[in-house]
């Protein structure tokens, strides 16, 4: 037993060093394939029902209502929102208009007394449980890191609320003096506990950060706020913070005066729409339900989460394209070595546990690599709505996650193993020994036509129909590489012929979640690229291998090391030509299927033919690198190495 | 040493030398080598399995770079050619014929015929055409489209030949041609290379096979990566094959 276990050992050891550029790349693809599946796995928990769990976790309120008395529907502030807001349609307000309508909170009509009255007949309304509030809430003008925002600024009190009661993530709650940002808000605005934040001249601390279910995260809190309206002066954005109820109150003003926040809990939360019907006057109070801040918030995450989907997918793609060639590209190898043991006695099992252990071996080093580099990256990508709780506190990488990666990587090695086994198996020991694995396909009048072509040509040509299958998954490759490009060339090019915003309009500095869909798509394609360059290198080194003798033959005849390579390289840029050129119009089909803009801009063409050319260059560039090692191996060596 | 000289022959080694490790693990698979084959000249090496025959036939086509001594092919340096040179050498002025035939599996007898040819950069017609006279001249010419798994081993060994010589290349060298063939595919090759001999083609055959070394002007004998021996055979063993296989033949 133990000298089967060191002659297994020494089996291994012989081929991991007899062949170290192979062992390398084989690690490297299966590193970066389960990069892409630990990427997947962390970004699963991040689009898993992120409302859901903010909601369990502050008792979200099932209706928020607050008094609105000059909205611009009802017109009594005789002005209407800026054109071209860009707040979300989907909350509602009882007169069921699009987008909320609240407009000079509490600007006029209506006193304190009136305001509170009404609010408080909804607090003993039938089919309502619990509430918290009214709380006085006041619109200042928040100056912090050079930036100039609108808040909406709760009063709260210092202890928790049965009813929406925001989870804080870092610092504390409410205490007297100190104020606490949502989340998404604070991070939009770069501020962190400790900091100090001026509200309309004063300056507080920030004492915490805390999520919300109540009201859409920032820049949606309150979307269309006539910050002056005799000026008509609006704010696309408003964030949430919360503080004591006795600054709320001092900083409401004359022309911004003191409205609330009321939040009611119902006995069966799918009744919101009902009671809001029900208890709706037409314009005094504005009700939003927590589907309608569902709404706004999967609206907000809709890009991000669409793109997470055909990115993970095209990464799943490219990925199992990368273990077809690895696995494919090993085969003819191992098959011919397995052979060679058979012929010198190794039994079956022998064989297999020997091809087992090195690719075991080489699986568990990529899938730790993997799992490093996709720790290292999903926080990168793996936070999508700052105002949600998702998977806050919890680390992107789970244990279970870690299970299902190691998993892949034994069944990888498990797979890679076992078919040139049987395959050996089935095979007598001198055809294992004598022949190519596979006996490559045909194609006469390919090869008629390469005859006509330069050497590299000819060369390139004849190789890439040797192996259809590989080159299929070249083309599939390229294609995913370039059709995400293309689809990001076009989002961004879609997002500069945007309006810009009017001069009159207290604007977002920066849209987040536009932030949040580019930081995605640029990790996404770094991915995606860094995995197509992984697959042009490892398609290229199983061509190289696989075609080292009639490689050799050449070589023998009198080809250059020059021919040689630049035919290794030819034969992938045969199937990447057209996957460049497949790109372009599916990278923009992409674009127009997850609904970024029903008008699809089309890049500039100067941009496309420089990717284009770009992604060519890097090919036929990155695959010159297996190329050359290859072809620089003396004939003689390739020749010989058929039987060895 | 004058290299253009009128008598320079084809193939010059001096000194020739090709070592393989290091230390105690030194092997000397070539050892301090003279050699010369004049043009037209067909040699045979003899020698048992690992005395070096075949990494000299290496050496001689530029197939592998020595480690010490001197080496001319025509008038060339080999040993100081560059990758492209000894790529050009092989093109033009060699032609191989393997044991193991080496033939591309997916490509039919004229196709691994021409590869050579356009290789050297001749149109596609020309090489078609030069590839069916060669497989003519094998006795081929009916299985010219007949893929290297249909042919029997001699038939392979005789299409080998023709790639061989597809550039008109003033060596053609063999390494055990027929050590995969029976005894009368030996026979058909052995004629095959009595008539190219006759024809002017400078030869150097590797083989243990004393039958086939007797079908040469000269016969080496090779141990331990050294010469021990030569024999020059008065005029070859042409017209006498036939005897020495036992068979009738017709000359």
């Amino acid at each position: 037993m133990l000298g089967r276990t060191l002659l297994v050992l020494r089996l291994v050891a012989a081929s991991l060093r007899r062949r170290p550029v192979e062992a390398v790349v084989t690690v490297v693809a299966i590193a970066a394939t389960t990069t892409t599946l630990t990427l997947g796995l962390a970004l699963h928990g991040v689009t898993d029902h992120p409302y859901e769990t903010t909601r369990a976790m502050t008792s979200g309120p099932d209706i928020v209502v607050m008094p609105t008395t000059a909205s611009p529907a009802s017109g009594s502030s005789g002005s209407s929102g800026p054109s071209g807001s860009s707040g979300p349609s989907g909350s509602s307000g009882s007169s069921g208009s699009s987008g909320p309508t609240i407009s000079g909170p509490g600007t006029g009509s209506g006193s304190h007394v009136n305001l509170l009255a009404s609010l408080d007949g909804l607090i003993h309304a039938p089919g309502v449980v619990a509430h918290s509030g009214p709380y006085p809430v006041s619109y200042p003008t928040m100056r912090v890191n050079g930036s100039k925002v609108l808040a909406v600024a709760e009063g709260r009190t210092t202890r928790g609320a049965k009813v929406d009661q925001p989870y804080v993530t870092a610092g504390t709650w409410v205490r007297a003096g100190g104020v606490v940002i949502e989340r998404s808000f604070a991070e939009e605005l770069n501020i962190g506990v400790g900091d100090r934040v001026t509200l309309d001249g004063r300056s507080f601390p920030v004492v915490g950060i805390a999520v919300t279910a109540a009201v859409p995260p920032y820049p949606y809190t309150v979307t269309g706020v006539a910050i002056d309206n005799l000026n008509n002066v609006w704010s696309q954005a408003t964030g949430l913070i919360w503080t004591t109820k006795p600054i709320a109150r001092s900083l409401a003003t004359s022309s911004v005066p003191l409205s609330y926040m009321l939040n009611l809990k119902l006995a069966n939360p799918q009744h919101a729409s009902a009671f809001i019907a029900a208890h709706s006057d037409g314009n005094s109070l504005y009700f939003e339900s927590w589907q309608d801040v569902r709404r706004v918030e999967s609206q907000q995450m809709l890009p991000f989460q669409r793109g997470l989907l055909i990115g993970s997918a095209l990464l799943d793609l490219l990925a199992i394209a990368s273990l077809a060639v690895i696995v494919g590209g090993r085969l003819a190898e191992r098959t011919r070595r397995v052979g060679l043991l058979k012929a010198v006695g190794a039994t079956p099992r022998l064989v297999a546990g020997a091809l087992l252990f090195e690719y075991l071996t080489l699986a568990l080093l990529g899938a730790a690599l993997g799992l490093l580099v996709g720790w290292l990256v999903a926080p990168l990508i793996a936070n999508p709505g700052a105002g949600l709780v998702g998977s806050v506190g919890a680390p992107p990488v789970t244990l279970s996650d870690v299970g299902w990666i190691v998993g892949l990587a034994i069944a990888v090695a498990g797979l890679a193993a076992w078919i040139p086994s049987v395959r050996a198996a089935r095979t007598s020991t001198t055809s294992a020994l004598a022949d190519s694995a596979r006996i490559p396909k045909r194609r006469p009048l390919l090869i008629e036509a390469a005859s006509h072509l330069p050497m590299q040509l000819l060369l390139g040509l004849r190789l890439a129909a040797r192996r259809p299958r590989r080159m299929v998954l070249t083309l599939v490759s390229v294609t995913i590489t370039m059709t995400t490009i293309v689809a990001v060339l076009a989002i961004h090019a879609h997002e500069s012929q945007a309006a810009p915003i009017p001069a009159s309009v207290f604007a977002i500095p920066v849209n987040p979640n536009t932030r949040n869909t580019d930081a995605v798509l640029l990790v996404l394609t770094v991915v995606l690229v860094f995995l197509s360059i992984v697959n042009a290198v490892v398609i290229t080194w199983a061509t190289s291998v696989d075609s080292r003798q009639p490689l050799g033959i050449a070589r023998a005849l009198g080809a250059t090391t020059r021919q040689v390579s630049a035919g290794l390289s030819t034969a992938l840029l045969i199937p990447s030509l057209p996957g460049v050129i497949a790109g372009i119009p599916l990278g923009l089909l992409l674009v127009k299927a997850a609904g970024h803009g029903s008008n699809v801009t089309v890049p500039s063409a100067l941009w496309l033919a420089a990717v284009s050319v770009g992604i060519l260059l890097a090919i036929g560039g990155l695959s010159s690198i297996p190329a050359r090692i290859q072809a620089r191996r003396s004939p003689l060596d390739a020749l010989q190495s058929e039987f060895t | 040493m004058n290299s253009n000289g009128a008598d320079f022959p084809l193939v010059r080694a001096r000194g020739l030398r090709k070592e393989y490790g290091s230390g105690e693990g030194l092997v000397r698979a070539v050892d301090e080598i003279d050699l010369d084959v004049a043009t037209g000249e067909a040699v045979a090496i003899m020698g048992p399995s690992g005395c070096g025959k075949s990494t000299l036939l290496h050496l001689l086509g530029g197939l592998d770079r020595p480690t010490a001594g001197e080496l001319w092919l025509a008038g060339r340096r080999v040993e100081k050619l560059s990758e492209r040179g000894l790529a050009q050498l092989r093109r033009l002025d060699v032609g191989f014929v393997f044991q193991a035939f080496h033939l591309i599996d997916e490509l039919t007898a004229q196709e691994n015929v021409e590869l050579p040819a356009l290789l050297a950069g001749r149109s596609p017609r020309q090489a078609r055409r030069s590839a069916r006279e060669l497989l003519e001249q094998v006795g081929l010419a009916d299985r010219a489209d007949h893929l290297p798994s249909a042919l029997s081993g001699g038939q392979r060994q005789r299409v080998a030949v023709a790639r061989a010589l597809a550039n008109e290349p003033k060596l053609v060298l063999a390494d055990e041609p027929t050590g995969n063939l029976d005894s009368a595919a030996t026979l058909e090759l052995l004629r095959l290379f009595d008539a190219l001999h006759a024809a002017g083609l400078t030869l150097v055959v590797v083989t243990h096979d004393e039958r086939i070394a007797a079908t040469a002007d000269r016969m080496i004998s090779m141990r331990d990566g050294a010469f021990v021996d030569e024999t020059r055979l008065v005029g070859g063993s042409r017209g006498q094959l036939g005897s020495l296989f036992g068979v009738e033949l017709e000359v």
